[in-house]
C-alpha cells in the first residue's frame, strides 16, 4: 500500500441499514469524491463501488435485520480518496466469495458475484479487517467489521 | 426511479429513469414479471433517460432475459445505453447478452426480423 499523505477533510455519517438509503450514501460518496477533484466518470465509478459494498453489507451481513447501522468514514488525504465501511453483522470476507463467472452463455450466468467484481474493478485496493484501518485507537478486540476502499488520485498512479 | 411501459401488438418499450440500485430494482422486476405474466416477451429496454444502475438492475436484466428466451422468439433488448452503463454493462460480461439498438424503431426492427 502507498502512503495516503496527510489529511485534508473527512466526513462521517452514520445510515441505518437498509436499501432506502443507499441514494443518500451514494451523496456522501459523490461530494466527497467531486471535491477531492475526481472528474464525471471516476465519481460514478466510486459511487457504484460503495453502493455495492454497503448493499452486500445489508444483504449478507445483516441478513435482513433492518436496526443496525452502516459508519461511513469519507477521508480525503493528499493522496488519496479512502472510504471505510463499518458494520457490526456477520462477518463476511470478500477474499472468500468466488468471482463470477463472465464468459458463460445466458442460462449458466448466476445472479451473485457481480457487486464484489465492480468494486475491485473501480476501487484500487479493497482492505478488510475487524478493527479499524484508518483510526489510530487502541482498541484490541475486533469491534466490527470494517471494509476500506482507496481510490488514488489519478497525479498519484 | 420512475418507470413508464408503453405497448403495441407486438412489443413493449419500458422506459425508465433515475437511478436503478437495490431499493428501487425490486420495482422494475415487478413491472417486467408483471408484462411476462401476460405473455409478453418482446421486450425493449429504453435504459437513455437512466443515470446509474448497480447490480442490482443487471440481475433483473439478466433473469428477464432468461425468462424472454425460454418463450418462442422472446428478447430483451436494450436501446440508448449511456456510456457509464455500457461500461458497466461490459465489466458485467453482458455486452454478448444482449443486442444494442441506436433508437426503439432500430429495436423493433430488429426484434420483428429476428
Amino acid at each position: 500500500m502507498k502512503s495516503f499523505g496527510k489529511i485534508i477533510t473527512q466526513k462521517e455519517l452514520v445510515f441505518p441499514g437498509q436499501f432506502a438509503y443507499l441514494e443518500k450514501i451514494r451523496n456522501l460518496v459523490s461530494q466527497m469524491s467531486k471535491s477531492a477533484g475526481f472528474d464525471d466518470d471516476n465519481s460514478y465509478r466510486i459511487e457504484l463501488a460503495v453502493d455495492e459494498a454497503c448493499t452486500n453489507i445489508i444483504e449478507h451481513a445483516y441478513r435482513g435485520e433492518t436496526d443496525r447501522t452502516i459508519e461511513c468514514l469519507c477521508v480525503e488525504t493528499e493522496k488519496a480518496l479512502l472510504i471505510q465501511l463499518k458494520d457490526v453483522g456477520t462477518t463476511f470476507n470478500p477474499d472468500l466469495i468466488p468471482k463470477p463467472l463472465l464468459n458463460t452463455n445466458l442460462f449458466e450466468r448466476k445472479p451473485g458475484g457481480l457487486g464484489l467484481h465492480f468494486i475491485r474493478k473501480f476501487i484500487d485496493e479493497v482492505l478488510y479487517k475487524d478493527t479499524s484501518l484508518l483510526v489510530n485507537d487502541q482498541k484490541r478486540s475486533p469491534d466490527g467489521n470494517y471494509l476500506l476502499l482507496v481510490k488514488y488520485k489519478e497525479e498519484e498512479k | 426511479m420512475e418507470v413508464v411501459t408503453n405497448q403495441t401488438d407486438e412489443y413493449d418499450v419500458i422506459q425508465v429513469s433515475g437511478r436503478v440500485d437495490s431499493f428501487t430494482a425490486p420495482k422494475l422486476a415487478d413491472v417486467y414479471q408483471n408484462l411476462m405474466k401476460e405473455g409478453r416477451y418482446k421486450l425493449i429496454f429504453d435504459m437513455t433517460s437512466i443515470d446509474y444502475i448497480s447490480s442490482a438492475g443487471l440481475r433483473v436484466m439478466i433473469d428477464v432475459q432468461k425468462n424472454c428466451r425460454l418463450s418462442n422468439k422472446g428478447e430483451l433488448v436494450l436501446v440508448g445505453v449511456p456510456k457509464r452503463i455500457s461500461e458497466t454493462l461490459e465489466l458485467a460480461g453482458f455486452l454478448p447478452l444482449f443486442r444494442i439498438f441506436g433508437s426503439v424503431d432500430a429495436a423493433r426492427n430488429g426484434l420483428m426480423n429476428s
